[in-house]
């Protein structure tokens, strides 16, 4: 078990330093010096100014003693200052990283909490009304690009019938509200991104979710366990959700960079003011470091909730637990 | 409808967008298709059309005098949709759909209609040209590490995990960030990120494949290697990896649409469906926001199609899913 975790560890940190490398190399694409505001400041002609930032930054030094220097300030969560506004670009992101963050698992609960359900009842049903209903509208569903399904969606449930909120995180004068009357605000104004953010992912996972429960309905132990008489119910959801759950998992992990690339647009559209809207921001007034701060927080949120899922297949599988020499999933 | 008949359709689909895409700049043109006046015949709108440019080294064709003012006209030969994608009509601002406009105008009066089906090339090239990297890249680096094993294998794997990764949408973002926008840009771009899948696929088959009789007898037979691989074990191997490359197809087509939307992407005044849909957002007009949006719904659905009808036929273990 606790080589099992070890060795998942060891292959997440490889697959951070390869991050590193990548962003770093993509730091390096900026044409000529990264030093800040070169091309605006009219003192960027002085070329002791130059010198000075060039110093300042260590941008004379090879290429991997600049990585190293970087890799080290990263690990620290050190991304330097904004060009905007000039505060830590740490402390940006912190701010915003919750909205994101609920956004997500609001969008990943909605995703698990309908898909597998409809899965589970349309595989129970092979055919019947419910699987052949559901199968459709799940492809068409899967089809929609979810910029417009925001846009629709808001054009006619926010503009025309004024059901939701158009945009933002609260209503104009939330501040003196009571902490239940705020929450419920928030969960209000983040339905629409959550639910665009997270239908194409449901439609997919309740395919999948639906063929796997085939798969281990059919099999030997459900079966043995039919003719021990248990009911349909508790074949279902005890013994074959259980089987199917490794594949679950693996590809709840897998959805997260989805979920979170998805969260740019959907942030924009719905101005959602999180860490995909910092980071449209950020790219239209060029500010480099939060750029990369940005990148390599959202690929280490979605190595954590890899690793995360990686885990939990020790929950899910026992054959796992086992010391040395068990099969590996 | 069954899985085989909605694949049908999806194929059909996809060869008419292909068509569309071919002939939008005749399907869709300001100039005429024929013109006949005092220089004889002449094929104004042809001289758009991408690739054919040595048909028009006879410089009849070539004439592009082709206004009503032009003396001589005696008949012409309009396009069905008689507007460029990028002419500008300030007094048809915002126009609904009507007989004149099939399915509108812009908040430039520009063509929906004629914008739309230029989507269509851009949408496909890049959707086409990124999968096309994106399974080179896949396929040559799989097959690598399935046939070399060792630290290939490893580093190859390694890689294929940081950028699956990668929230790709940001990587791709920070790029574009640092570099003016081109399509080039774009093609690379979106292919170096989505190879990982399609050689995981290539490597699994190769793994599979590299202990079969078949591979046995080449090597008996004097076979080298790398032609065994190439020769043998590549054209049984890419199979799975050309039914995923059908599903990038749909979700390249997505990220482009994606990144111009968000400003991103292919740049002004080119008409991709994403930058149509960021258009329409400020104008809050139904017609803008719902046709780009069905025509890139109805593209990845064919795409999603045909995919799905390609694995059924190919590769029925991987029906499932």
């Amino acid at each position: 078990m606790a080589a099992y975790a070890l060795r998942r560890l060891l292959t997440a940190l490889s697959t951070l330093l390869g991050i590193t490398v990548i962003t770093f190399a993509v730091l390096h694409l900026a044409p000529g010096d990264p030093a800040p505001g070169q091309a605006v400041d009219p003192l960027m002609s002085d070329p002791e100014v130059v010198q000075a930032l060039r110093d300042r930054y260590g941008l004379d030094r090879p290429l991997p003693a600049q990585y190293a220097g970087w890799v080290g300030r990263v690990l620290r969560l050190d991304f330097g200052r904004s060009l905007v506004d000039h505060r830590p670009v740490r402390a940006r992101i912190l701010e915003r990283l919750p909205r994101t963050l609920g956004l997500n698992l609001l969008a990943l609960g909605l995703i698990l909490g309908v898909a597998v359900p409809l899965g589970a009842a349309a595989a129970a049903r092979r055919d019947g009304p419910l699987d052949r209903a559901s199968a459709p509208v799940l492809y068409l569903l899967y089809s929609l690009p979810s910029f417009w399904v925001a846009l629709l969606l808001q054009g006619s449930l926010a503009v025309g019938l004024g059901l939701f909120p158009l945009a933002g995180l609260t209503s104009d004068g939330a501040a003196g509200w009571s902490l239940p009357a705020r929450a419920w605000d928030t969960l209000w104004h983040a339905a629409l991104p959550a639910f665009c953010l997270a239908y194409g992912s449901l439609a997919f996972f309740a395919r999948f979710s639906r063929a796997n429960l085939l798969e281990a309905l059919a099999a030997d132990f459900v079966r043995a366990a039919r003719a021990r008489g248990l009911r349909e119910g508790r074949l279902l959801w005890r013994h074959a959700l259980a089987a199917a759950a490794i594949p679950f998992l693996t590809l709840a992990g897998l959805m997260l960079p989805t979920l979170v690339s998805g969260s740019v647009i959907i942030e924009r559209i719905f101005a959602w003011p999180g860490l995909g809207s910092l980071l449209f921001e950020s790219l239209f007034t060029r500010d480099y470091p939060t750029i990369m701060g940005l990148t390599v927080l959202s690929s280490l949120l979605v190595l954590a909730g890899t690793l995360g899922a990686d885990l939990l297949y020790l929950v899910a599988d026992p054959r796992l637990r086992r010391p040395a020499g068990g099969e590996s999933a | 409808m069954s899985p085989a008949r909605l694949a049908r359709l999806g194929r059909w689909l996809l060869a008419g967008l292909a068509l569309v895409a071919l002939l939008a700049p005749l399907l869709a043109s300001d100039r005429p298709l024929l013109l006949a006046g005092e220089a004889g015949l002449t094929f104004p709108a042809l001289g758009e059309v991408a690739g054919i440019g040595w048909l028009l080294e006879r410089p009849a064709w070539q004439r592009r005098d082709w206004t009503r003012e032009q003396a001589g006209e005696r008949w012409r030969l309009r396009a069905p949709i008689p507007y460029s994608y990028r002419q500008v009509d300030l007094e048809a601002r915002l126009e609904p759909p009507s007989r004149r406009h099939l399915l509108g105008t812009d908040a430039l009066g520009r063509d929906l209609a004629a914008r739309i089906l230029h989507g269509a090339a851009i949408s496909l090239q890049v959707g086409i040209v990124a999968t096309a990297i994106a399974l080179a890249v896949g396929v040559l680096l799989g097959a690598l590490a399935g046939w070399a094993g060792g630290a290939v294998d490893f580093a190859v794997c390694r890689t294929v995990e940081i950028v699956l990764c990668f929230p790709t949408f940001f990587l791709i973002l920070a790029v574009l960030a640092f570099r003016p926008p081109s399509l080039p840009l774009l093609f690379a771009i979106i292919g170096l990120t989505r190879w990982p899948s399609l050689a995981r696929y290539t490597r699994g088959e190769v793994l599979r494949l590299r202990e079969g009789a078949f591979v046995e007898a080449a090597r008996a037979a004097g076979s080298g290697p790398w032609r065994i691989l190439w020769r043998h074990v590549l054209p049984h191997a890419v199979t799975p990896a050309l039914v995923a490359a059908t599903f990038q197809l749909a979700g390249a087509m997505l990220v482009e649409a994606g990144l111009s939307f968000l400003g991103f992407g292919v740049p002004e005044p080119l008409p991709s469906w994403g930058a149509l849909l960021s258009q329409a957002q400020g104008t809050a007009r139904w017609w803008l926001v719902l046709f780009p949006g069905l025509a890139l719904s109805l593209a990845v659905a064919a795409a999603q199609l045909t995919g799905e009808g390609l694995r059924d036929r190919l590769d029925p273990r991987l029906a499932r899913l």
